[in-house]
């Protein structure tokens, strides 16, 4: 980075305080293991340091190939799994993810060459099953993702520049059920390679930067997406980084600078994953700008048909793409989008006639996004859609219709459900209160029972 | 190598808490979570869950969460589904979950949960679970731990999960919740005591692990550096 860059940072400063802890709390078992071990129980040590996991036996197959002399490690390999930092996963053993980074360190500073011959076989592994992979399996339909995700990993030890690019390319096409946790576990895999990762400081502040992002330490997210951006690179890095600091940023001219920023630049090199989402949230942007101003400000109207044009276009383009997670953002997008031009901030208009002429077209609308996020299983963007809808209607004087659609997501909520949608779907049930006629407040009553409001 | 301490040995003095809490779990069901970082033998825990509520004699089913945590829910429950088919097989009639629902990856997790409830439920003399790992590398979601908690209820069965401290356990409204600490120098010696007495270290090497874990300030070590110890004793 460059002296002049006001978001440049050491190294050490980068690295969060925990982290540093973790490593130090670590390092008596990592001296254990390094002055206390048999050698081939050392060898088998290092390599689980560097398998995000494996199975004892294909422990000893990899350990051997690194080491095909040592004649001692079948021996040992029947120890590794009785060891108090070797752990069971799902898909197998793995070394505690506290102590792995440090004895990894240890491993190349011991024996580079096999440390980095190590790495090579796992990722000839990774390619392999990446070639097997291209039936898509219906039992793991995101098999492929997570394979590509371990392949990055493997390649930060012999191909840092291959490593870097897999990663930012498996952060845009994260498994949209569940993106965000996939992302996070993305993000410690480049963090456990951050050594190895030293020339990419940049991508592995951006990983950071989501992971503050995700905890809520906005500051410190606003910061270091801001130093990711500030380099000037214009990759994919950049692109997304400008879409993340502009959400944690106020609803302002600022955030939506960053945010066709992030659009533009995205739509330049091709990432359509995130233009779709920096467009959906400079859609919602737009439409809070129009609803913090309120509808006196003689630029609401047009900011409202502006949020209407960006998030038409964004339907187009997922239809496009036709990618079915997408798909359901935005066709929420739009009939949010669709239904406060004609209805005004706050259903203003709601009562109008154009409003009412339109609402048959409003409810197809949001009836779509209900059937799309399904399709996906999208469940909280079903209830999102739901609760958008019954808004709709409630300000459209459509009480009785407003119920049934609460009593619909109602019984969809389930006690696991996402806890946001159904906070709003509870505060919409309470907004009803009072104005709805004294024969729906049972029914209101056991609907906000239902959703325990 | 066979001869390393058991995780029963070490339990005779560092673990009472956990023993006891699984034995009023087995008399109660419920849920009980066990939480710690990475080096307070969380492993070790598991195990001993295990151990606990086999000894009850109910069917336990046991589940490795995965790493990644992402559709942990469905993986768990997916892998309850299996393991309780497999307790089928081997009690014919006790647990009717058919194995062919397991895979089905359309499925939304309300069905999901409405298929392995009742069947769990109906289980002869109520399950014992332990789902382990839960949260090293990823947070679970609210949404997962309390789908969890409603399992537990539905099945009416013992149900442990260990995992990580960082994730938000309330979540899961655990009946009672243990966290690991840290060994206290006087739990070390007891066990280096138990050792000695059962001749698997002499009482040189037991000196030598006293050595090597604390110095002369130092009043507590993290669990895997004291079984590292230990084990390194051995070698």
């Amino acid at each position: 980075m460059s002296e002049q860059n006001p978001f440049s940072m050491p190294n050490d400063e980068r690295r969060p305080s925990h982290r540093r802890t973790m490593q130090a709390e670590a390092e008596p078992t990592v001296r254990l293991i390094a002055e206390d071990t048999p050698l081939p129980l050392r060898r088998l040590v290092w390599m689980l340091s560097v398998c995000l996991d494996t199975q004892p036996d294909s422990l000893l197959d990899l350990a051997s190939r690194v080491w095909p002399d040592d004649h001692e490690l079948v021996k040992w390999a029947g120890a590794l799994p009785t060891w108090s930092f070797v752990e069971e996963a799902a898909e197998g053993w793995r070394l505690v993810p506290d102590l792995a980074p440090t004895v990894a360190r240890r491993f190349r500073e011991a024996a580079p060459k096999e440390f980095a011959h190590a790495h090579q076989i796992l990722a000839d592994i990774e390619r392999v099953q990446l070639a097997q992979e291209d039936v898509p399996d219906d039992f793991d339909p995101n098999a492929e993702w997570f394979t590509r995700s371990r392949l990055a990993f493997y390649l930060a030890a012999t191909t840092p520049a291959d490593s870097v690019e897999e990663f930012g390319v498996a952060f845009e096409t994260a498994p949209a059920e569940d993106a965000q946790t996939a992302r996070m576990w993305l993000s410690t895999l480049v963090l456990r390679q951050e050594d190895l990762l030293q020339e990419y400081g940049r991508v592995v502040t951006f990983f950071e930067a989501f992971r503050a992002y995700v905890t809520n330490r906005r500051q410190q997210a606003q910061r270091l997406f801001g130093a990711v951006i500030a380099e000037g690179a214009r990759d994919r890095y950049h692109a997304i980084a400008e879409h993340l600091l502009g959400v944690c940023l106020p609803v302002d001219e600022r955030r939506l600078a960053l945010l066709e920023a992030s659009v533009d630049l995205s739509h330049h090199l091709g990432i359509v994953q995130n233009e779709v989402m920096a467009r959906n949230s400079l859609v919602s942007t737009v439409i809070a700008l129009a609803q913090i101003r309120g509808n006196d400000d003689p630029e609401t109207q047009p900011r409202l048909r502006r949020a209407r044009e960006l998030a038409l276009e964004n339907l187009q383009f997922s239809r496009e793409i036709d990618d079915k997670s997408y798909l359901a953002y935005t066709l929420l997008a739009y009939a949010i989008a669709e239904w406060l031009t004609v209805a005004g901030v706050s259903g203003a208009r709601a009562r109008s006639s154009e409003a009412h002429a339109v609402f048959d077209e409003v409810t197809a609308n949001f009836r779509e996004a209900v059937d799309a996020a399904d399709r996906a299983q999208l469940s909280a963007t079903a209830l999102m859609a739901l609760n958008q809808f019954a808004c709709a209607q409630r300000d459209s004087g459509r009480y009785a219709e407003a119920l049934e659609t609460l009593e619909e997501a109602a019984n969809r909520a389930t006690p696991w459900s996402d806890e946001e949608a159904v906070t709003r779907l509870r505060k919409t049930v309470r907004s009803l209160e009072r104005r709805i006629p004294a024969s729906l407040e049972d029914t209101r009553l056991i609907v906000a029972k239902e959703l325990g409001a | 190598v066979s001869e390393v301490p058991s995780v029963e040995w070490w339990a005779e003095v560092d673990r009472s808490a956990l023993r006891e809490a699984c034995a009023s779990l087995c008399r109660t069901g419920g849920l009980l979570v066990i939480s710690g970082d990475g080096m307070s033998g969380r492993q070790e825990a598991s195990v001993l869950a295990r151990h606990a509520l086999a000894q009850d004699g109910r069917p336990l089913l046991y589940v490795a969460a995965p790493s990644s945590g992402v559709a942990l829910t469905r993986h768990v429950i997916r892998t309850l589904l299996a393991e309780a088919e497999s307790v089928r097989r081997r009690t014919p009639g006790a647990i009717g979950v058919g194995a062919a629902t397991v895979g089905a990856s359309d499925r939304l997790l309300g069905d999901l949960f409405v298929e392995v409830a009742q069947p769990l439920a109906d289980g002869p003399q109520g399950l014992a679970v332990v789902i382990a790992g839960l949260g090293v590398e990823t947070r679970p979601h609210d949404g997962d731990l309390r789908l969890l908690r409603s399992l537990a209820d539905r099945t009416g069965g013992a149900w442990v999960i260990t995992g990580s401290n960082d994730a938000s356990w309330d979540a899961a409204e655990p009946d009672s919740h243990l966290t690991l600490g840290k060994f206290e120098r006087w739990e070390v010696a007891a066990v280096l005591r138990l050792a000695e007495r059962d001749q698997v270290l002499t009482r040189q090497a037991s000196d030598r692990v006293m050595a090597s874990l604390f110095s002369q300030r130092q009043r507590t070590v993290a669990a895997a550096t004291a079984y590292a110890a230990l084990q390194g004793a051995k070698w």
